[in-house]
């Protein structure tokens, strides 16, 4: 029983660490919450959906024409209405919820709102003593993985992304010598909306998509990288293994509607203690 | 030209037409005799009233709160249990609702405002999230979201409602400007403009931003109250982060830190998507795409809202007069 419960907790970490490696990115760097993330994880979802049925692609190649269409989109989303706004937190948001808001609205005019199942092609399931685990929650688990690894090496390792890196410690000092500050804010934002997509198409077939499958994954979100402090990967992380134990467990043991609620009030508290978050900078940001 | 503006820039002009503007308004009733309208009007009268308390925290202290729904809805659950479960007048619940709303914004302003900014905004943000999710699992006291029904009305028809919002807005106005010209105001001022340096000049910020945010969450109760008696129903759906969102971007909108301003942003917030309603017949799926759409062009084109916006055209026509 307790080995199930933890390796349901691992998928639920897995899919959380997608979605908030891609918001603590964007916030790293542009310093705006990003409120369309939901809408563009419910949309990747919805374009793999099409790209599957209609054009009757297989569903990996299928997800990685999604992600790119996300990119696009998502760097169509910074140019247009981000750019700039990172100055007043409430332009942000409230830009944001009205994107959104017309997002979800698009995608339920053009797919309904009816939930619709992505079929996997991994529906093994896979026994390990007592309990079980789908191939499905295997892939998502290596994926999320990967992914936290690819973006750790692409930071550490690549020019491009040190010069992300020295956007988001001091931008104006960036600007100095000579990075452009507007592609890495532009290449971090499409990347951050390319997560949230590809999050919401493993998470598919698992709950079914529908148009406001996003709203409680970026709530969740949010809490995760406030929890291990905003813009910081390793926070991140953290904390997504923090709240998806946390929300698994309270979910077996003590109700299902408690788990969102328990992790609301263990962030709130590790705010309460230190502002920053469990990894953020010190001192507090203004 | 310029002799006309100077008469407008006179104050006495102004309470004028404030005063012709209240009588228009209070007619309004008499002309729009439908049910449909008179709901209409009221339920854009609510989101004034709390866009016009939110204005105290967000444009003069600067604190993007996403927690306003919170307020608003201790002040329902006030007004539908004591009236529900003790039996009591609603006009006793109305009187207690903004005390329950002071106490518990004063305990919420303790942990949240040592947050700042974006910080604050995501910190309300779960807050919220919190809360709902808490109303949602006390289903047997709270009714979540199937509700709790028979709430008694304070005045029996939509009309005496209205009239019970102009005074009520009325009221908030006044207190508002008493208030923000006062010592009270130059010192939410100050935080907003630098919070660190305020403290040097001896002014005891914390105790400032306490007091504010309680006494907004004081009257967000007091309108939550009157709504929830509106409604005669209560519902956990009323106040979730989606009615927090509507609060922001009325006050928002509108232009946060004029007196003004949030009923302008209630009136485009509320009632635009109303008034698309009529022109968009064919095309009403669409419809939230639209009210989306002028969120982001008035944020974007406009960042000090639409009061910002009429402010900076009597610039140019000033200007344009003294030529």
């Amino acid at each position: 029983m307790i080995f199930q419960v933890i390796l349901n907790a691992l998928v639920q970490t897995a899919i959380y660490l997608i979605i908030s490696l891609g918001l603590t990115l964007i916030f790293g760097v542009m310093k705006i919450p990003n409120l369309t993330h939901g809408a563009m994880y419910a949309l990747g979802a919805f374009i793999h959906y099409s790209l599957i049925e209609f054009l009757g692609l297989p569903f990996v190649p299928a997800l990685f024409i999604a992600a790119l269409a996300a990119f696009g989109g998502g760097s169509v989303l910074e140019r247009v209405f981000f750019r700039g706004t990172g100055d007043s937190p409430v332009v942000a948001i409230i830009c944001g919820i009205g994107l959104s808001t017309i997002l979800i609205n698009v995608i339920t005019n053009i797919w309904g709102a009816w939930p619709l199942r992505i079929q996997t092609p991994f529906s093994y399931v896979l026994k390990i003593g007592g309990s079980a685990i789908s191939l499905h929650n295997v892939v998502i688990i290596i994926v999320s993985i990967s992914i936290a690894i690819l973006l750790y090496a692409f930071l550490k390792w690549t020019k491009f992304g040190c010069a992300v890196r020295g956007v988001s410690q001091d931008q104006e000092a960036a600007s100095l010598i000579g990075v452009n500050v507007n592609t890495v804010g532009m290449i971090t934002f499409s990347l951050g909306t390319m997560l949230a997509s590809i999050g919401g198409m493993f998470t598919a077939p698992i709950t079914a998509a529908s148009p406001g499958m996003g709203a409680s994954a970026e709530i969740m979100g949010f809490a995760i990288i406030i929890l291990g402090g905003m813009g910081s990967l390793g926070g991140a992380i953290v904390g997504a293994f923090l709240l998806g134990f946390v929300d698994t467990f309270v979910t077996t043991y003590i109700s299902g509607g408690y788990g969102g609620a328990v992790a609301f009030v263990f962030m709130i508290i590790v705010i309460l203690l230190k502002p920053s978050g469990l990894f953020g900078k010190k001192g507090r940001q203004i | 030209m310029t002799r006309i503006l100077d008469l407008f820039n006179k104050k006495i002009t102004y309470l004028f037409i404030f005063i012709a503007i209240v009588i228009l308004v209070l007619m309004l009733p008499l002309y729009f005799t439908s049910a449909y309208l008179l709901r209409l009007m009221v339920t854009i009268g609510f989101s004034i009233i709390t866009a016009l308390c939110f204005n105290l925290v967000i444009g003069y202290m600067g604190y993007p709160s996403l927690s306003q729904s919170v307020f608003y809805g201790v002040g329902g659950y006030t007004m539908a249990l004591i009236t529900l479960r003790l039996g009591v007048s609603p006009w006793i619940a109305l009187i207690l609702s903004p005390l329950t709303g002071f106490a518990i914004g004063y305990l919420v302003a303790i942990p949240f405002l040592k947050l700042r900014s974006m910080f604050f905004a995501i910190g309300t943000l779960a807050f919220t999230m919190l809360v709902n999710a808490i109303l949602i699992n006390l289903h047997t006291i709270t009714g979540a979201e199937a509700g709790l029904r028979g709430i008694p009305r304070l005045v029996k028809s939509d009309t005496a409602f209205f009239y019970l919002q102009i005074v009520l807005i009325i009221l908030i106005l006044f207190g508002t400007k008493i208030l923000v010209e006062s010592y009270w105001g130059k010192i939410l001022v100050a935080i907003r403009e630098d919070e660190d340096l305020a403290p040097h000049f001896g002014i005891n910020t914390t105790k400032y931003k306490r007091l504010t945010f309680a006494l907004v969450s004081a009257f967000t109760g007091l309108a939550g109250a009157m709504f929830i008696s509106y409604q005669t129903y209560i519902s956990s759906n009323y106040f979730t982060i989606g009615s927090s969102f509507t609060i922001l971007a009325c006050t928002v909108v509108g232009g946060g830190g004029s007196l003004l301003g949030p009923i302008l942003g209630g009136l485009v917030v509320v009632g635009a998507p109303e008034l698309l309603r009529e022109v968009l017949k064919g095309m009403y799926i669409w419809r939230p795409c639209f009210v989306g759409a002028i969120l982001v062009a008035v944020i974007l084109l406009f960042p000090g809202g639409i009061y910002g916006g009429f402010q900076k055209l009597a610039g140019y026509l000033r200007k344009w007069g003294e030529k």
